[in-house]
């Protein structure tokens, strides 16, 4: 059934006749109207054609009627539709289009707007030169209304004349045609009362159709719309009519209209709303990107338009892309919204990425090497509305809010190949603004994904995803426990065999780890040994960073006492700066200090010292109290802790009793993130010159 | 519980009985330790790890291994060594760091493309200067190159200053004597923190011959030494042969540390079976030969070079570097070879960066600082050398002094041993007679019998004779600098003389950038500049002739509504200039278009030139150059008319 297009209104105007407007050809009578069925089965099966007969059906009649209007509009006849509630439950649709044809119907003996009233499936043919697509619902036709109503009135202004017709019980005829007044004006009015034995409700919903009625305004551009709910009075505030702006008002970022700011009241109480969009689409985009507040990326609205007449198909698309992270693209088929998508979105997203990526490698933004960039992180911040009208719509899905037409595919998706194609070409900054902002879309979408799976637990024992070198502690209790990041498996030896099993985790990492100064997030996290860390502290990482799950209370970096054991812990700590302050800030993160020196007196017990001054005193003092050094290595140099024993290390550098360790305070973040950029960032000039302004505090150089 | 110790406390029981230890904990402020470990860091890799000495153009790690090599043993007179060997007397006495990188920089000293004279001999693998690996170490074997001999020349004779090891078991030279000015023969590269070297190998008679100047002239200023040193010294001398364009990237590297030198490969165009071929014989300095050809693949599978058919790499070992670049028969070799330059290694440029360690400092140096830094050290070695000869001669005169004196009174000396119940008396006696001291005395106890003949002690007068010459020599040269000058030049040029050979890199004069006209063929093309503003070039040869009842063929692909509003044959290399109707003037070359078929869309002109909004062309004109005509009238629609020369749109800017 809703393959068909009847409506009332058709592609062509009586030439004869004084019609506003005129006619592009064609004729439009009584001859145009064709027969198809009458309405006694739509009384029976009213779900068939107008889906229920609840709330939903009973908005379906109004749409039914406006759609007629706006098809009229859409041929260029009609610009103004006025709907009104009225207090006893009826509505009136007026628009100020041709009228329906008042001649006799050539073939069914009666006028043909009793036809069109009457018959079901009654309806002009498109001939080739009117509009190609309409608009226009399940095509059902106003007859359908009628059959569900109990009492409806037909006013045609045409030729000269006002006509009236009334029907009533299901469209039963109670009048003839009756030419009334004289008038020079042309339209139609409509209006029905819904007959409550068929529905369940009879109540319109105001806001329902508001909304319905601002977007059809978007749709048709040009169109006025006003809606009036004559049931309920109010006597405040004088009526004001809303038109959607064009060139002024939103464009400076003004709030959108919200119903409550529009909906007004006319002189006699009603509420009453009035919406014309002459920028149709591209206005829609602009009302939805203003709601959000966010900033543009192209500030001018893309939008264009084609028509193929032969396929009886055209497109709208107007779109523009902001900062924010989601994506709103809302997609019409012949007016309806097509919330479950289809084939004319497919079209577009399929056009959309392929072009943006294909545009993105010519232009070189996007390296050969790198990955293409998803359709998801192209539509990022893109708000669309595409509106695409054809002869025969189909649609699918369990709400019939997919648009299943094949070749709706394909028409959309050259039609954006080659318009949005123009638009970038022609726009090479705003295009490289778009394609950045999907990058860095991308760059965000690998990050957060490897940030999830870098922190991702994988199971519910408490190892359970514990990287692999981590030799855990036997409790769990946070506070107790310390974890020792020792530096290679060489010092992580002497580390696992020294410690406390009770509370000491041992972490060894291989080398050095990345400068995350350096790297971009997604970078860092997939840096084996950066996973290893966050893993095993167990907080996560910037934003999902939680401090509560943190697993050892004390993080020691235990370094060797060189130069490059000095670089790790710079590195660590940068790691522990720019992704896990908190850590720092609550001072859960502590420096070991290994012994320099050992110092092996031959007739006592071994000497650790921490310095060369120290070293000097201790010797010296050993020597006064009658120690002896041996002549051969008696003072050892450590270079590393691969080079201790695990007894040594134990005693000196891990054993709460003997160690000494120093915690890492942060007074200053602001100039700690200086002294970070300047020691670990990009900036080579401003790193030499550290250097040079501090070359003479340099503790000891390594050999 | 948050786990927040005070800091002076020195334990922290946990609040819920089981005591848990913390030890001393002392606190210490990110921003301090960060600034502290990170200085240290970086002051031992600036002077301890990653920049050459100015004196002997080593980082430690070089120095470490020549100064092992030459006291294992592992010398040119000798056999070839296990590399292994080598690399652990390094590590184990000397260079307390990963073995892998001492291996690494042992290779390197092998490898003849990375060094002008290498200063290792190897046996084995030694790698490629492609992606190739030297072999394990295990497999390969080395000794010390002769030249490295002269590294360490006189090093036993107290010319250099030595240090204390990492463990303080031995001792290692803080420098090696350097006897030729291996800085500037050998270059060096090396990153460190915010500071990092490059400096290029150079031919080691153009130096000597710098190093000439310099010590005859000491008193030259800075700026005379300079302006001889490059005259003498052309220019950087790479071990990989090939070309440098210019000298200006070199007289800046020379004067002030600092330079770009664009290096050449050597490429010549034959004939092979018919095609023509571009022959790549010699590379740039350090660029890889199999990365390269991968990146001139890349180039012609992505279309950004045309006209290449196949690239064949036909390098061995023995017939040198051959990678033959197969053309299209349609191409241009010329073209094809400026693409290949402007987009490959082919042409490539070093970066001087001539810093070097001064008294332990980072310095950027000037060509003259090198040569001037290098002869006060080999005046050094020279002066150091020859006190420690003289002290030397002076012990061993003092001893003949003896001898010549027991010579003397011969026989009261035998008569005085023979009476001497042992050798202390004996000793004692000899001291009082002879009036010498113990040194002598003990010496002449030592004398075999033998000596005591006639022609054997005519030999002891001669020896006296002889270092009494010595030591007037020797006192010579410490108390003029002149001789000591001399010496250094004469040592130098026996070192020259063995080791000095032809200048390999040819250096050519500048020729200028590769212009992009240089890379384009001039070509006849069609240019169709829509309404809307799609542009694009055409070969003209892709239109046919047609004759009576030709259909047309398509001559561009148009948005609907578009049409052609310019249309007109010019050549690739003439100018356009675009009036548009905001009354600005813009231009382009042809070649800036985008090429497209004849039946293409082109581009729109917003990629070409910064267009303000709604405007569009109103008129193109083309021209082959600025002298085309002298003035150019312009004409609006309301009939205000004015001539300008023509040379006045000869602007710089794109945009008029």
């Amino acid at each position: 059934m809703t393959g068909e297009l009847s409506h009332v209104t058709d592609t062509t105007g009586n030439p004869g006749s004084e019609t506003t407007g005129g006619s592009p050809g064609g004729t439009y009578d009584a001859s145009a109207i064709t027969v198809l069925e009458g309405l006694e089965a739509v009384r029976k099966r009213p779900g068939m054609y107008i889906g229920s007969t609840g709330e939903r059906g009973l908005h379906h009649l109004v749409y039914e009627v406006v759609d007629n209007s706006v098809d009229e509009a859409l041929a260029g006849y009609a610009d103004h539709i006025d709907v009104t509630i009225l207090p006893d439950g009826g509505v009136r649709v007026a628009d100020n289009g041709r009228g329906i044809p008042v001649d006799m119907h050539p073939t069914q003996g009666k006028p043909t707007v009793e036809v069109v009233m009457t018959i079901l499936h009654a309806g002009g043919k498109f001939g080739g030169s009117g509009y190609a697509v309409s608009g226009g619902l399940h095509g059902v036709g106003v007859s359908v209304v009628n059959a569900l109503s109990t009492r409806v009135l037909t006013e045609v202004r045409r030729e000269g004349y006002v006509w009236r017709q009334e029907f009533a019980n299901g469209g039963t005829p109670v009048t003839g045609l009756e030419r009334g007044e004289a008038s020079d004006e042309t339209g139609t009015t409509q209006t029905f009362w819904a007959d409550p034995e068929i529905f369940e409700t009879t109540e319109y919903d105001f806001e329902t159709l508001r909304a319905r009625f601002q977007q059809m305004a978007f749709l048709n551009k040009g169109l006025r719309i006003t809606l009036t709910d004559e049931r309920t009075q109010h006597h405040d505030v004088l009526a004001d009519e809303v038109v959607g702006a064009a060139s002024s008002g939103e464009g400076d970022g003004t709030p959108d209209e919200g119903p409550s700011d529009i909906v007004t009241t006319t002189p006699s109480g009603a509420m009453t709303v009035s919406y014309r969009y002459d920028g149709g689409l591209t206005d829609y985009v602009r009302h939805l990107n203003a709601a959000k507040r966010v900033e543009l990326v192209n500030p001018e609205i893309i939008d264009f338009e084609a028509e193929d007449t032969d396929k009886r198909i055209s497109v709208e698309i107007a779109m523009q892309w902001t900062t924010a992270y989601s994506e709103s693209v809302f997609t019409y088929a012949n007016t309806i919204t097509t919330t479950e998508g289809g084939t004319h979105e497919e079209g577009f997203r399929a056009a959309l990425t392929s072009l943006i990526n294909r545009y993105a490698k010519d232009k070189g933004i996007l390296k050969e090497k790198d990955d293409n960039l998803t359709g998801d992180d192209i539509r990022e911040g893109l708000t669309a509305v595409l509106s695409i009208k054809l002869g025969e719509p189909q649609f699918e899905g369990q709400t019939k809010t997919k648009l299943g037409n094949t070749e709706a595919k394909t028409f959309v998706q050259r039609v954006v190949n080659e318009q949005l194609g123009d638009w970038l070409d022609s726009h090479p900054n705003e295009a490289r603004d778009v394609i950045r902002k999907a990058i860095q879309a991308s760059a965000a979408r690998v990050a957060a994904r490897k940030a999830r799976e870098a922190t991702r637990r994988k199971g519910l024992l408490e190892s359970g995803g514990m990287p692999g070198k981590l030799k855990d502690c036997q409790s769990n209790r946070p506070e107790d426990c310390e974890v020792f990041i020792v530096e290679g498996d060489s010092a992580g030896g002497s580390a696992v065999r020294g410690r406390n099993p009770h509370n000491q985790a041992i972490l060894p990492i291989r080398g050095k780890i990345l400068n995350v100064e350096r790297a971009r997030l997604d970078k860092a996290l997939s840096n084996q040994e950066v996973q290893a860390l966050i893993t095993a502290f167990g907080t996560g990482i910037g934003e999902d960073f939680d401090l509560a799950k943190l697993r050892y209370h004390k993080i020691v970096l235990m370094a060797d006492a060189d130069v490059d054991g000095k670089h790790i812990c710079t590195l660590l700590l940068t790691l522990l700066f720019r992704y896990m302050r908190p850590l720092i800030e609550n001072g859960h993160v502590f420096l070991a200090q290994p012994p320099l020196y050992r110092i092996k007196w031959s007739n006592a017990d071994h000497d650790y010292v921490y310095s060369d001054r120290e070293r000097d005193a201790v010797v010296a003092d050993g020597l006064a109290h009658n120690k002896r050094l041996p002549k051969d290595n008696g003072i050892q140099r450590y270079k590393g802790l691969g080079e201790m024993d695990y007894t040594e290390l134990w005693t000196t550098t891990m054993d709460p009793e003997h160690r000494t360790l120093l915690q890492v305070t942060l007074d200053d973040a602001a100039a700690a993130d200086e002294v970070f950029s300047v020691l670990m960032g990009e900036d080579v000039e401003s790193r030499r010159s550290f250097i040079q302004r501090n070359a003479k505090d340099v503790r000891f150089l390594d050999i | 519980m948050t786990d927040t110790p005070e800091n002076d406390q020195p334990q922290q029981p946990t609040g819920d009985g089981t005591a848990v230890l913390h030890g001393r904990i002392e606190a210490v402020d990110l921003n301090v330790e960060m600034q502290r470990s990170y200085l240290d860091y970086a002051m031992s890799v600036i002077v301890t790890r990653a920049l050459p000495d100015v004196r002997d153009g080593l980082k430690p790690v070089h120095r470490r291994v020549l100064y092992a090599m030459y006291d294992g043993g592992y010398r040119p007179d000798r056999g070839f060594n296990k590399c292994s060997r080598v690399v652990g007397d390094v590590m184990g006495k000397y260079h307390p760091h990963g073995d892998t990188a001492i291996y690494d920089a042992l290779v390197r000293l092998v490898q003849d493309w990375s060094l002008r004279y290498p200063l290792v001999a190897g046996q084995g693998n030694f790698g490629s200067p492609g992606n190739d690996p030297a072999a394990a170490p295990r497999y390969t074997e080395c000794r010390m190159a002769p030249i490295a001999m002269e590294m360490v020349r006189d090093i036993d004779k107290d010319t250099v200053d030595f240090q204390d090891n990492y463990d303080g078991k031995t001792q290692e030279p803080s420098v090696l004597p350097s006897r030729f000015p291996n800085l500037l023969v050998n270059g060096s590269a090396g990153i460190a923190v915010g500071m990092a070297t490059n400096i290029p190998p150079h031919n080691l008679r153009e130096v000597a011959e710098g190093v000439r100047w310099a010590l005859a002239h000491p008193d030259a200023t800075k700026e005379e030494l300079l302006e001889a040193l490059m005259e003498r010294i052309k220019g950087p001398d790479f071990p990989t042969h090939a070309t440098i364009l210019g000298r200006h990237g070199i007289e800046d590297a020379y004067r002030t540390g600092r330079g770009s030198i664009t290096m050449r490969a050597v490429v010549e165009v034959e004939e092979i079976q018919g095609r023509t071929c571009l022959v790549v014989s010699e590379l740039p300095y350090q660029v890889n030969p199999d990365n390269l050809a991968e990146k001139i693949a890349q180039l012609v599978r992505e279309n950004r070079v045309q006209g290449i058919a196949d690239i064949k790499d036909e390098t061995s070992g023995r017939t040198g570097q051959r990678l033959v670049i197969v053309l299209k028969r349609d191409a241009v070799a010329k073209v094809v070879l400026n693409n290949l330059y402007k987009h490959t290694q082919l042409q490539d440029t070093f970066g001087a960066n001539m810093l070097a360690l001064v008294d332990g400092v980072p310095r950027t140096l000037s060509l003259d600082a090198f040569i001037r830094h290098w002869v006060a050290h080999q005046i050094e070695v020279v002066v150091r050398r020859t006190q420690f000869e003289l002290r030397e001669a002076e012990k061993q005169i003092h001893i003949y002094r003896g001898y010549l004196k027991a010579l003397d009174q011969l026989d009261e000396v035998i008569a005085l041993i023979r009476r001497s119940p042992d050798a202390d008396v004996a000793r004692d006696g000899l001291m009082e007679l002879l009036d010498v001291d113990e040194i002598q005395a003990r010496a002449i106890l030592d004398m075999q019998l033998r000596r005591l003949a006639a022609l054997q002690r005519q030999q002891i007068v001669e020896q006296h004779d002889e270092l009494e010459h010595k030591i007037k020599g020797y006192q010579a040269i410490l108390a003029s600098e002149p001789r000591q000058r001399e010496i250094v030049q004469e040592e130098l040029d026996e070192i020259v003389a063995k080791y000095g050979d032809e200048r390999r890199t040819t250096i050519l004069p500048y020729g200028g950038d590769v212009s992009i006209e240089d890379l384009i063929a001039e070509e006849e093309v069609v240019v169709t500049i829509t309404r809307g503003g799609y542009a694009k070039r055409t070969r003209s040869d892709n239109y046919r002739q047609q004759r009576r009842g030709g259909k047309g063929v398509r001559g561009a692909q148009l948005r609907e509504d578009d049409i052609v509003d310019h249309f007109f044959v010019t050549t690739t290399h003439h100018w356009l200039l675009f009036f548009t109707n905001l009354g600005r003037v813009y231009r382009a070359k042809a070649y800036e278009l985008p090429e497209g078929g004849r039946d293409a869309k082109g581009q729109h002109v917003a990629n070409l030139l910064a267009f303000q909004p709604d405007e569009r062309i109103a008129q193109v004109l083309a021209l082959p150059d600025y002298d085309a005509a002298e003035y150019l009238v312009l004409a609006t629609r309301r009939g205000l008319v004015k001539k300008t020369r023509l040379q006045d749109y000869n602007s710089p800017r794109s945009g008029v």
